[in-house]
């Protein structure tokens, strides 16, 4: 089941367009990653699909309401955590998100059990009384979470929730964001900081200039990466030797040979790899490592954005 | 608690921590107004032997200025203060995002944010009534100056959240212009009524044929104004990009408003009659109130740029046209309005003895003045997305085209020079309307629309192409056509 699907969705400013034509869809339960740099229009996309900033053009369907037609409807059924925000600053922790409750209708006999649960999610059920202008900034992050979470929400909208916070703020937000995709919550969550993402993001989208210049599954954009396998193999010594082998050996290309250390290019499946290890350690070449090398997201970002050209249609299909 | 606003407000007001120092002011207040009245009334009791229900009087017209503070003055400026301070704080997402009702977040915000001015001002009532009574002054009086605090307050707080929450500007706290319309407007006359009140008596009015008393009249209008003040808050919560009138509320409200100034009015039209000299120029008086309006209205009624793009972009591309931007376009709603302000004070004329075919040569002059204004205006709004300062631009040629006869006249000492600005033909028109209205000024005016009215119709043109352009495959425009 789709629970957001963009069509065409467009944002100027005077004449800057901040957000070019962008159809994509989210399927309930995937945690998708919106990647760009920052001015790359995530915050612009995503305060339009949280029904903050009306599009100049295009539509989307979010939880089965239209964007134009039905904001109030999109609004009871997602979450949005902004880039930089604070909670309301006079209430408690419990205040705070006993009003959430309420101004989302939780009913009235679920409110409490609902928040205890919730402060233990986000771990932090000692500070239920404190004021929210006492907090630090991960504990309002995590607090902003909560606020969401209280209400359940179909849809979470998360703009940059990692931004300015310390390794350990970062790594809580981190479980507890891995626990809602655990739970099968459907996130749509941005950064520019590419290792938050990775580890439980089912889905990424890479935006630059206003456009998603890639969409597809961690898999897909994985395959994207790396389309042949590249190995590399440090023997211990007689490097010739294992250059020698490698030559008879049909299913990889020597890529280069520098000391001791070999990059081959594998065209078939891990199998081959396991075979290959086999061969060179029956001839008495001493391997002390066989590592295959993986572009990771950083890479894929940083090619990307040095293209020149945009690709708006090659997502599209990956998308649906 | 039905309202989660109210509940939310309700936490750091009432928290006892600071309850008690609520309460502590508030008895401090009243025991010294008590007081003091008490010693100053023993000291003119020994002196002049005077009646005990003056005192009671000067309590009851003290309680009156009480409220005027907590009812006119704290009270709205509390509820200024919500929006503003969320944005600085950077909460307002939250609460623009609360899936609740206009109405649910409007009363939420008024009655909320007030919880403690208003169980204040309740206390007050009761001292105050009590006070009046014992005083001497009648029920009804009572009445009228209890509906005439809280209509006034209404009208306040909700005009206070209306200039708070438009969502494309991060505005200041609007709260010291509004304290400076409250005392050049509200507080003289709360004197003269807080100075008939303590006579005991209040003032009547002539509206169209009735006599009303002043503060129910008064009262009338602010709920009137109230009911569209609510009304524009109704609008901004949902749709928050919106102007605050729609083309048919514009019509609407100054058609209403025309009715009512009207009924102010009339009595004098009819009274003119038997006047000698100048029965005419209280007929300036009603055009001008009316001008105010059609001035102001197609302000609030404006539509942005973006506004228009996301109106063209509902319409199929095979109708799409400058022609169909044009019908409803700025320019088109003001036309209708000050088409709408003509008839109104055509049928006016009858009244009075004032020739129709006078105000039709006064009201054609104008409508050039208005032209060029409203052109300026447009020019404003379409250009600025290309120009972003266009706006200190054409508001500089506005107070030029203002002001800048008035200087020529005074440098060429020439009087008529001052009919080439819109307030200077409306006052050249006033006094010297026997001679006939002045029609040169048209002419000027005709040729300054040109340049305005190209470069709009030119920027109507480019909307027109560019949606065309963008939505020659949009899903949507498909499904509209």
């Amino acid at each position: 089941m789709q629970v957001l699907q963009t069509q065409r969705l467009r944002k100027e400013f005077g004449p800057l367009v901040a957000v070019q034509d962008v159809s994509f869809s989210v399927e309930q339960g995937q945690v998708m990653g919106l990647i760009g740099p920052n001015g790359a229009g995530k915050t612009t996309l995503l305060r339009m699909l949280a029904t903050l900033l009306p599009p100049t053009d295009g539509t989307a369907v979010i939880c089965g309401a239209d964007l134009y037609r039905q904001p109030l409807e999109i609004r009871k059924r997602i979450g949005y955590l902004p880039d930089f925000f604070n909670l309301y600053n006079d209430l408690t922790v419990f205040e705070c998100l006993d009003f959430s409750a309420r101004a989302y209708g939780v009913p009235e006999k679920k409110i409490a059990d609902r928040i205890d649960r919730v402060l233990e999610c986000v771990d932090l059920t000692d500070k239920k009384d404190i004021l929210c202008r006492h907090l630090s900034r991960g504990m309002v992050q995590r607090i902003g979470l909560a606020f969401l979470m209280v209400h359940d929400p179909d849809l979470y909208l998360l703009d940059e929730p990692a931004s300015g916070l310390d390794p350990i703020a970062r790594i809580s937000l981190r479980n507890i964001l891995k626990r809602l995709s655990g739970e099968g919550k459907t996130v749509l969550i941005s950064s520019h900081v590419l290792s938050e993402l990775s580890g439980f993001c089912t889905h990424i989208a890479i935006m630059d200039k206003g456009v998603i210049k890639k969409f597809g599954s961690v898999e897909q954009i994985q395959a994207m990466l790396n389309p042949e396998r590249i190995v590399r193999v440090v023997v211990l010594d007689e490097p010739q030797k294992a250059v020698s082998l490698l030559q008879s050996f049909p299913d990889a290309v020597l890529k280069d040979c520098s000391g001791n250390t070999l990059r081959l290019t594998f065209t078939k499946g891990p199998e081959t790899i396991a075979r290959l290890n086999a061969l060179l350690v029956s001839e008495g070449v001493q391997v002390i490592e066989l590592t295959e090398e993986k572009k990771d997201l950083e890479d894929l970002f940083v090619a990307i954005s040095s293209e020149e050209e945009s690709l708006p249609h090659s997502f599209a299909n990956a998308g649906s | 608690m039905a309202n989660p606003l109210i509940r939310r407000y309700q936490y750091p007001l009432l928290r006892p921590p600071q309850v008690w120092i609520y309460g502590i002011i508030y008895l401090s207040a009243v025991a010294l107004i008590l007081i003091v009245n008490l010693m100053f009334f023993a000291k003119e009791t020994i002196l002049v032997n005077e009646e005990p229900w003056k005192l009671f009087r000067n309590l009851h017209i003290q309680f009156a200025i009480f409220q005027f503070i907590l009812l006119w003055i704290l009270a709205p400026y509390n509820v200024s203060t919500v929006i503003s301070g969320e944005m600085l704080q950077k909460s307002y997402d939250f609460t623009r995002l609360l899936p609740l009702s206009a109405r649910q977040k409007i009363a939420g915000i008024v009655m909320g944010r007030n919880l403690v001015i208003f169980f204040m001002a309740a206390v007050n009532f009761l001292f105050f009534l009590a006070f009046g009574l014992a005083g001497q002054l009648s029920l009804p009086i009572l009445a009228e100056w209890v509906l005439f605090l809280l209509s006034i307050s209404l009208l306040f707080c909700l005009l206070a959240l209306l200039m708070s929450m438009h969502p494309t500007k991060k505005r200041g706290n609007f709260f010291v212009p509004m304290l400076a319309l409250i005392f050049c407007f509200g507080f003289p006359y709360f004197l003269i009524v807080l100075h008939e009140s303590f006579e005991g008596k209040t003032a009547n009015v002539l509206f169209y044929c009735w006599q009303i008393p002043s503060l129910l009249l008064i009262s009338g209008f602010a709920l009137y104004f109230a009911g569209w003040a609510s009304l524009g808050g109704l609008r901004w919560f949902t749709k928050e990009y919106d102007p605050l009138f729609s083309p048919l509320g514009a019509i609407v409200f100054l058609v209403l408003y025309l009715v009512l100034v009207l009924g102010l009015f009339y009595p004098y039209f009819l009274s003119q009659r038997s006047m000698e000299s100048y029965p005419e120029r209280i007929f300036f008086g009603f055009w001008m109130f009316g001008l105010i309006a059609v001035g102001l209205l197609p302000v609030g009624a404006r539509k942005t740029y973006e506004k228009y793009l996301e109106m063209s972009r509902l319409c199929s591309p095979s109708k799409l046209s400058v022609c169909w931007l044009l019908r409803r376009s700025n320019l088109m709603l003001a036309a209708v309005l000050y088409l709408l302000w003509v008839c109104f004070c055509s049928y006016a004329c009858w009244f009075g003895p004032i020739p129709i075919s006078l105000f039709l040569v006064f009201a054609a002059v104008m409508g050039t003045f208005f032209c060029v204004l409203i052109l300026l205006f447009e020019t404003s709004i379409t250009l600025s997305p290309v120009y972003p300062k266009l706006g200190y631009l054409t508001g500089f040629l506005f107070i030029l085209y203002l002001f800048l006869p008035y200087i020529l006249a005074a440098l060429f000492e020439i009087d008529f020079l001052t009919a080439f600005s819109p307030l200077g033909y409306f006052n050249y028109a006033y006094e010297h309307y026997k001679e006939g209205m002045p029609v040169s000024p048209a002419i000027l005016n005709i040729f300054f629309c040109l340049m305005p009215g190209r470069l709009v119709l030119l920027r109507y043109s480019q909307i027109v192409t560019m949606r065309k352009g963008l939505s020659s495959d949009s899903p949507l425009t498909v499904a509209a056509s």
